[in-house]
């Protein structure tokens, strides 16, 4: 027996307005929290969801869209929407731009570090080629199965492990290895 | 590979971006009333192997309508291209630049739906934006804006036009709808009339006036679809023949000449959203709603 997910797909598919008003309301938090973390703006992390729907139903109105897997296809789509905008903006540095950090003001210091961490973190992502990027947040932020984004990706589960491995071991070079850099090797 | 080989370290950092503020109210609404929006005006069917929803093939009955539609769809798009602006003017309060980017949205959606029942559901949304709009004007200490109440009164007509276009459990869910709605009305009137501590307005006064007396028929109409349908109808058409004292109105000037309203079912849809069904609220395309201002 089809899921829930699955089960308003395809009455999606028949225009069932119910249907795709539940879709909306299954899936449009999530995509925004998937969303937000990437770019850390509230108003950046809106419009990305509504493009993901607006996407979601041009293909369904031309037909297309996806037959199942749901929620594999929204991410992707967000997932597709938010490379696009990496790509359109400068690549990032690593260094503390803290304009970018305060959005609505400078908070508590705890508060204004987690931000520094978070944002410093962000950047460090879009380091990453977009599909590891898409295996490591989906993988270790959202806490989905390998098999899951396998699926999401349209890849084997071997390949999405190694998509895995290579992303954390970028991600420990950048964020940690070369944040503390070994004295020993530092004297040598 | 699993979860153990990535170090401490490394999953503290990542893990903080779980750090996801809480999604505005506001925002969201606004995504999600848009998103219902794009989902009325789907046009299923067109070079595609699925059939389209059964009640939306009347649309393609008129080749006119099919043209507005048309028309009024590229509009939509081109709207929807300024992308963050459209967005942002479905969180638009009246007195913003961005308000009449939503209410021509709204006005649009409302062209593009052909079936009663989806017309009343448009409507009875958007009234309840307008409360929306009036209560957050009113939890500001704001002075509640002249459009909000004008396009109020406006939808409101237009719901107990759709609803009497309706028959048998169709119209019943329909009058409850209203009537609802025009509880909220009530209270938010009450709300106004309390700013006014040595009186209320004339103006206020005869809009909860008139609120009483659309929640009696909307009563009567609920024992009584038929008398319903026949008032509503009554009214609708002494309005189209320039009679249209209902609401006492009776310094309006007469409609000139060949500006008559062809179909009052439909009229001012593809407007800027400040129309006047019932002549109560807009003179000369401006709304007249001093009446619930005047702070004193």
């Amino acid at each position: 027996m089809a899921n829930r997910p699955e089960q308003l797909l395809q009455k999606a598919r028949q225009f069932d307005q119910q249907a795709l008003a539940e879709i909306y309301d299954l899936f449009s938090d999530a995509l925004y929290a998937y969303a937000f973390k990437h770019v850390g703006k509230a108003q950046v992390a809106e419009d990305l969801v509504a493009e993901t729907f607006q996407r979601f139903l041009s293909s369904l109105e031309r037909g297309g869209g996806p037959n199942d897997h749901l929620q594999a296809y929204l991410y992707r789509i967000t997932h597709n929407l938010i490379t696009d905008l990496y790509r359109r903006e400068p690549p990032p540095s690593l260094e503390l731009d803290t304009e970018l950090l305060i959005e609505d003001g400078p908070g508590p210091a705890g508060q204004l570090a987690e931000q520094q961490e978070a944002e410093r973190v962000r950047k460090a992502l879009r380091l990453l080629t977009p599909e590891q990027r898409q295996v490591v947040v989906l993988k270790f932020l959202e806490g989905w199965t390998t098999q899951e984004i396998s699926q999401a990706l349209n890849k084997s589960q071997g390949a999405v492990k190694a998509l895995q491995h290579r992303g954390i071991a970028a991600l420990q070079r950048v964020l940690i290895d070369d944040q503390n850099p070994d004295p020993e090797l530092e004297n040598q | 590979m699993n979860d153990h080989e990535i170090s401490p370290e490394l999953k503290k950092q990542l893990e903080s971006l779980q750090n996801v503020p809480e999604r505005g109210l506001q925002a969201s609404h606004a995504g999600r009333e848009n998103y219902l929006a794009q989902v009325r005006t789907l046009k299923p069917g067109q070079g595609t192997s699925h059939k389209p929803a059964g009640k939306r093939s009347t649309v393609q009955r008129r080749s006119w309508a099919a043209r507005l539609g048309t028309i009024a769809a590229v509009l939509l798009v081109a709207l929807s291209s300024l992308g963050g602006t459209v967005y942002a003017a479905q969180a638009a309060q009246p007195d913003d630049l961005l308000y009449g980017v939503k209410t021509l949205t709204e006005d649009i959606q409302v062209s593009l739906e052909s079936d009663p029942e989806e017309k009343l559901d448009l409507y009875v949304s958007f009234a309840s934006r307008r409360l929306q709009e009036i209560q957050n004007q009113l939890a500001a200490g704001e002075e509640v804006s002249d459009k909000a109440l004008a396009l109020l009164e406006k939808h409101t007509q237009k719901m107990l036009e759709q609803a009497a276009r309706l028959e048998g459990q169709g119209l019943d869910k329909a009058l409850l709808q209203i009537e609802a709605n025009l509880q909220k009305q009530n209270q938010i009137m009450a709300e106004l009339g309390r700013e006014h501590p040595q009186g209320s307005p004339p103006g206020l006064l005869k809009a909860q006036e008139k609120i009483r007396e659309r929640l009696e028929l909307v009563g009567n109409g609920l024992k009584e679809p038929q008398k319903f349908k026949d008032t509503i109808k009554g009214k609708s058409d002494d309005h189209q023949n320039g009679n249209g004292q209902e609401n006492g109105n009776s310094h309006k000037p007469a409609t000139p000449p060949g500006q008559e309203k062809k179909d009052n079912r439909d009229s001012n849809e593809n407007g800027n959203g400040y129309g006047s069904e019932d002549g109560e609220l807009i003179m000369n395309g401006t709304p007249d709603t001093s009446r619930y201002k005047g702070k004193d």
